[in-house]
């Protein structure tokens, strides 16, 4: 081998990858006529690509539907009329959501629900969206909070203003949903674990009193309640017991 | 929902089938699928609240992978290190789904496996340009790293993986 130049590793995969700039790919196929060496190098960088692609495609087809959020469908009408704009983009978020889950999924396998959710399940679908990042955003003051809850009391039709503070959950904001046309509260926090939380309410139509029940919903711990024409929903996290604890204090704080 | 833009119109026309290859690059990033599944929703999410950043008329995938990319980096990957995942591969990728077991899908499944078991970096420009079909200015721009160190990265990587699966069709033969 006479006047062989070096070629480095990323001379050799840029060849290999279609990448190189023609000066480097005349070199290359120049010394490969005589340089047997460099072709075993090349020989040494070789992936089965064929194999590779078949690999994470199938991996592809494991993918997740995106979770069906059925409430999100009235949501951006509401946040249309009557959100401030910052509480927009969530809203909006949770439409697209649903729009996803509707059959966009062409190859992926969906299965819809049977029947259409109630206002629980529905909510307890939009909070298994949430990560614990979701609510990594400052806690409002006390003055912004009850802004957020008095807009929310006005739309949901009650008061909401003792829903701030909760011992064991940092309060992160309020904001209106709906669900088949009606308002619906959700109020957000963040529990000791970061862990996100939350406190729904809709207006039903029969003014039934129900105690506290405990349940798991969408692999959420959740706890609900009806009083005084509203329904209530506390849900997030694990810990069922804790939620059963918070959902005390919101009734009689509410 | 007439009051959407252009810009937010584009984006949720083109998400849902951007999102499994979305979710695919995810687990490429993250190392495992719970982790992925958390990272492509909040990357989903993120890409429709700043829709009306998106320039209609450019590459809403690279976009969107770019805000996973971002996403990644900033916000998941420290919490996903300390829970143990992320950086190291925890769980083995079985894609046999009981199908029988040919030749084919036994070195699909072992190279899947072996690219998974590259340092992260590694395996999410693997991703990008063996797998997606970008080009390496292309995956640059998502990766926000310079050409060259897309191939340094893929040159790593081939060299690794070159030599466990000759190995491996070794081993089949």
């Amino acid at each position: 081998m006479t006047n062989a130049r070096h070629f480095t590793d990323e001379d050799l995969t840029a060849f290999l990858d279609g990448e190189a700039e023609d000066a480097l790919v005349q070199e290359i196929a120049a010394a490969l006529e005589t340089d047997s060496a460099l072709e075993a190098r090349l020989a040494s960088l070789d992936l089965p690509m064929d194999a590779l692609r078949a690999g994470f495609d199938e991996l592809m087809g494991q993918a997740p539907a995106v979770p069906v959020v059925e409430m999100a469908k009235i949501a951006p009408v509401i946040a249309a009329n009557s959100m401030p704009r910052r509480w927009g983009g969530w809203a909006a978020a949770a439409a697209v959501v649903l729009a996803f889950g509707v059959g966009a999924f062409g190859g992926y396998s969906y299965e819809k629900p049977a029947k259409p959710l109630t206002w629980m399940q529905a909510a307890a679908s939009y909070q298994t969206l949430y990560v614990n990042y979701t609510l990594d955003i400052a806690s409002p003051d006390n003055t912004e909070a009850q802004a957020q809850l008095a807009r929310l009391s006005q739309s949901v039709g009650q008061d909401l203003s003792g829903a701030q503070i909760i011992d064991g959950l940092d309060f992160k904001r309020a904001q209106i949903l709906g669900y088949k046309g009606k308002p619906l509260a959700q109020i957000a926090y963040v529990n000791a674990k970061g862990e996100p939380m939350a406190l729904c309410v809709i207006k039903i139509s029969k003014s039934v009193t129900q105690d506290i029940v405990v349940q798991k919903m969408g692999g959420l711990a959740a706890a609900h309640w009806k009083a005084d024409g509203f329904a209530y929903l506390l849900i997030g996290g694990s810990d069922q017991a804790a939620v059963e604890t918070w959902a005390k204090v919101a009734q009689t704080s509410i | 929902m007439s009051r959407l833009t252009d810009h937010e119109q584009t984006v949720r026309d083109g998400l849902p089938a951007i999102y499994p290859r979305l979710w695919r690059y995810c687990v490429s990033l993250s190392g495992n699928r719970d982790t992925a599944n958390d990272l492509a929703q909040t990357a989903l999410l993120k890409a429709i609240e700043k829709a009306d950043q998106f320039q209609v008329g450019t590459h809403l995938d690279r976009w969107v992978f770019r805000i996973a990319q971002r996403t990644w980096l900033n916000d998941l990957r420290a919490n996903a290190v300390r829970r143990g995942g992320g950086l190291v591969p925890v769980e083995d990728f079985d894609l046999a789904d009981g199908k029988p077991e040919i030749e084919t899908n036994i070195l699909a499944s072992e190279v899947l496996n072996l690219v998974m078991a590259l340092p992260e970096a590694q395996r999410a420009t693997v991703v990008l340009v063996y797998v997606e079909g970008f080009s390496y200015k292309e995956a640059a721009g998502i990766l926000e790293i310079p050409i060259g160190t897309v191939m340094s990265r893929l040159a790593a990587a081939r060299k690794k993986i070159a030599e466990q699966t000759s190995d491996i069709e070794g081993e089949m033969k």
